[in-house]
């Protein structure tokens, strides 16, 4: 896709709107009026110490998480006890976990075309066959009739998100997804997702990897204690000559 | 390549007592002498006290005639061979057995299912279920059963019946049409793809089914009037359950039934193939259902249409003469023989509600499933399903969060992931430890002999009794546990093969 493909035009509708959304476990707070707007083909890196919200942040957009105040729209679809429209939601947005999660009971293949075959009522050669295609983009299509468990991590993750892709998500939300990886094969999967950024996917990743926050992310939001500190493009960020937020500078000092 | 390291050890034979692979052939060899030593010294020693009392083991003793009688034995009576009682008591233990698996798996599977739901009175009430049965011994359940709750039944004169007898009016046929039709809308509906309108036409037509029924009510009236016989009767004495005999014609409506079952095969695997080449979701279910009721129902009415007799010569009660009349007559006054009815019958099973004899003690006509079996069954049945349920609730929840969450993120609907993810992941778990229990009911079915329900273990300890040939007796009654136990962990290793995963 060529460069002006990637650049956010002005006008134009924001992709995902969160505002003043509040989540709680038991007691515990976490997630503060939390607001935010995420534009077509963006590429949103979430980054922050542990217990900050960051996963408990993008699960939500989805509905893997319940918020229990404040507005979700995604693609113009409001979260709601509503079923339509989470599953309306679920069906635009692609999800790639820490642990990859893919189905050990069925072949590569089956694990990429299942969903659309069920949830978007494709012919089995149509899903197939975009499966392969699927396959072959993130590069791995002699995998496609092994099972998970004779895998790789890292080839795990790539079929992964392949078949978060399969559905042909309008966003696709990952998280942490090279932190169950031997450094090796983190590689590879930072590979196949700077790929799909370049394709102009809008992406929401919470990662520790600052090389990819730094090289792939259109804006980087840094949260702590289930606020969003700061935010800004990574050229800002992580810039010594600018002056962040002390807590932002605290984690910055621990990390660069 | 490597300098040759000096050593002092690796090519000299360490002496024969320390050399670890001759050590463990003798000791093999040792433990072999042993036992074949300790066996030879009890098979001599118990030859010799049997020869001593005329008692050498024999298989020739199975023909003689046993002498003694057996409840629950169909056709078998006291002047047959040993081995005919012995055929009897096996023929029982499978009968508790295999029903009981069945009942067992039904029960355990569905309260293992409770035990997860999120309905708390359910989830506290399986669990009750399942701290009490499996914490207190099978022998005082099936003695409960046995004792209390079927000694608490009335006495076979004032047996509860079901349905009980009577004329009522009743818009049977309407109320059963109208369900008939609610559960086609709803299933044909299914494959709807706009959700909007698929519950428009859903209640729409539902309400169109109610209205229709109210009207029917205010314009037929009640409904016509239906003479009730009572199917089933519940006493002391056991449970009798009505018979269906087939009838001349029921080899014709076999052919429908046999036509509907290939047809519903055919759709079955059409619209499977269809929903794989266009991806669109058909209520197959629904479709198959319809062939085989269709096709039985259809098999029922062209059966009914076979001419009858228009004149019958039957055995008039009063006079014991032979008296020709209407067939139709004959009918209502109840003077047909059995066989009569069977030849000249328009339908193709004849039910036969459960009769007395004419002391009024032993049942004629019906099936008959008597107290002991009672208790066996149901105490086996319960004790067991506990067990089950335990291990199909850890079987579900050893399947990982992240497998819902995966199948949640990719929009798979909930009916599909417990289908298509959670079930076959969550057997892979269960099946091994279901096999142990099914192996556990089998084998605690000997317990039979304490409610004396005639099982191979309880007959074969007349047999033994009897006879004396303690040694054959215990051996038949060992290969006929043995044949079941490796009957059930044969299919069990089976149906395993097919749930496991490939790892590298």
């Amino acid at each position: 896709m060529e460069d002006s493909a990637k650049q956010v035009m002005a006008g134009e509708e924001p992709v995902i709107v969160c505002r003043e959304m509040n989540k709680w476990f038991g007691d515990f707070h976490v997630l503060r009026n939390l607001s935010l707007e995420v534009m077509p083909q963006e590429v949103l890196v979430i980054i922050g110490p542990s217990g900050s919200g960051k996963s408990t942040f993008i699960r939500c957009i989805n509905r893997l998480e319940e918020h229990q105040d404040g507005t979700i729209i995604v693609d113009g679809i409001e979260l709601s006890h509503d079923v339509q429209n989470i599953a309306d939601i679920r069906r635009e947005t692609g999800m790639v976990f820490q642990q990859f999660n893919l189905f050990p009971h069925l072949t590569v293949m089956d694990n990429i075309s299942l969903a659309p075959m069920k949830v978007r009522h494709w012919a089995r050669d149509r899903a197939e066959q975009r499966a392969m295609e699927l396959l072959e983009r993130v590069g791995i299509p002699e995998q496609a009739f092994k099972y998970p468990g004779q895998l790789s991590g890292g080839q795990q993750q790539r079929v992964a998100i392949a078949r978060a892709l399969a559905m042909e998500p309008k966003i696709m939300l990952f998280d942490e997804p090279t932190s169950a990886l031997d450094p090796e094969m983190i590689k590879e999967v930072l590979d196949v997702m700077k790929e799909l950024a370049e394709s102009g996917m809008t992406m929401l990743v919470v990662t520790h990897e600052m090389g990819f926050a730094r090289e792939v992310a259109d804006r980087i939001i840094f949260m702590d204690m289930g606020r969003i500190v700061e935010q800004g493009p990574p050229e800002n960020f992580f810039s010594p000559d600018i002056e962040h937020h002390p807590r932002t500078q605290e984690f910055l000092d621990q990390i660069l | 390549m490597q300098a040759p390291v000096e050593t002092t050890t690796q090519n000299v034979l360490p002496a024969v007592f320390r050399d670890a692979r001759i050590l463990k052939g003798v000791a093999q060899l040792a433990f072999l002498v042993i036992v074949v030593l300790l066996m030879n010294n009890l098979s001599t020693r118990i030859n010799t006290a049997l020869d001593a009392t005329n008692q050498t083991p024999n298989f020739e003793f199975l023909q003689n005639r046993a002498g003694f009688g057996i409840a629950d034995s169909g056709d078998y009576s006291s002047s047959d061979r040993y081995i005919d009682a012995f055929r009897v008591g096996f023929v029982n233990t499978i009968r508790v057995v295999s029903l009981g698996l069945l009942a067992t798996t039904l029960i355990g599977v569905l309260v293992g299912i409770f035990l997860l739901s999120s309905n708390f009175l359910l989830r506290t009430l399986s669990r009750a279920y399942v701290e009490v049965l499996r914490n207190t011994p099978v022998l005082l359940q099936i003695f409960a059963w046995f004792f209390v709750a079927i000694f608490a039944l009335p006495t076979q004169q004032e047996a509860f019946a079901f349905p009980q007898e009577g004329i009522r009016s009743l818009p049977l046929l309407q109320y059963a049409l109208s369900l008939v039709i609610i559960l086609f809308i709803w299933q044909y509906t299914g494959g709807m793809r706009n959700p909007i309108w698929r519950t428009r036409v859903r209640q729409g037509g539902i309400t169109i089914v109610l209205l229709v029924n109210l009207l029917g009510i205010v314009l037929v009236g009640s409904g016509s009037p239906i003479e009730f016989r009572p199917g089933i009767y519940i006493s002391i004495k056991g449970v009798a359950i009505f018979e269906l005999i087939p009838s001349a014609s029921f080899g014709i409506w076999m052919v429908f039934v046999v036509i509907g079952i290939v047809a519903a095969a055919a759709l079955w695997r059409y619209f499977g193939f269809l929903t794989e080449s266009t991806g669109r979701p058909f209520p197959r279910t629904s479709y198959t259902m319809t062939a085989v009721i269709g096709f039985a129902l259809l098999g029922w009415i062209i059966v009914g249409m076979r001419p009858t007799p228009s004149i019958i010569s039957v055995v008039d009660e009063d006079d014991d003469r032979v008296v020709e009349m209407e067939y139709e007559d004959a009918f209502e006054s109840g003077l047909l023989t059995i066989e009569q009815e069977l030849a000249f019958t328009r339908q193709p099973l004849i039910f036969r509600p459960p009769t007395l004899d004419r002391r009024g003690r032993n049942i004629e006509t019906g099936i008959e499933i008597s107290p002991s079996y009672l208790a066996v069954f149901l105490g086996l049945v319960v004790y067991t399903s506990a067990f089950i349920a335990e291990i199909v609730r850890a079987g579900i929840q050893a399947v990982p969060k992240g497998q819902l969450e995966a199948s949640r993120a990719l929009g798979i609907s909930q009916g599909e992931m417990l289908r298509l993810i959670i079930l076959p992941q969550a057997l892979r778990v269960i099946i091994p430890p279901m096999g142990n229990q099914y192996l556990n009911l089998a084998k605690n079915s000997s317990l039979a002999i304490a409610v004396a329900y005639t099982d191979i273990f309880q007959v074969t300890n007349t047999i033994i009794n009897q006879s004396g040939q303690s040694v054959t007796g215990i051996i038949m009654i060992m290969l006929a546990y043995l044949s079941i136990s490796l009957t059930i962990s044969l299919g069990m290793n089976l149906v395993n093969q097919r749930f496991q995963l490939v790892t590298r």
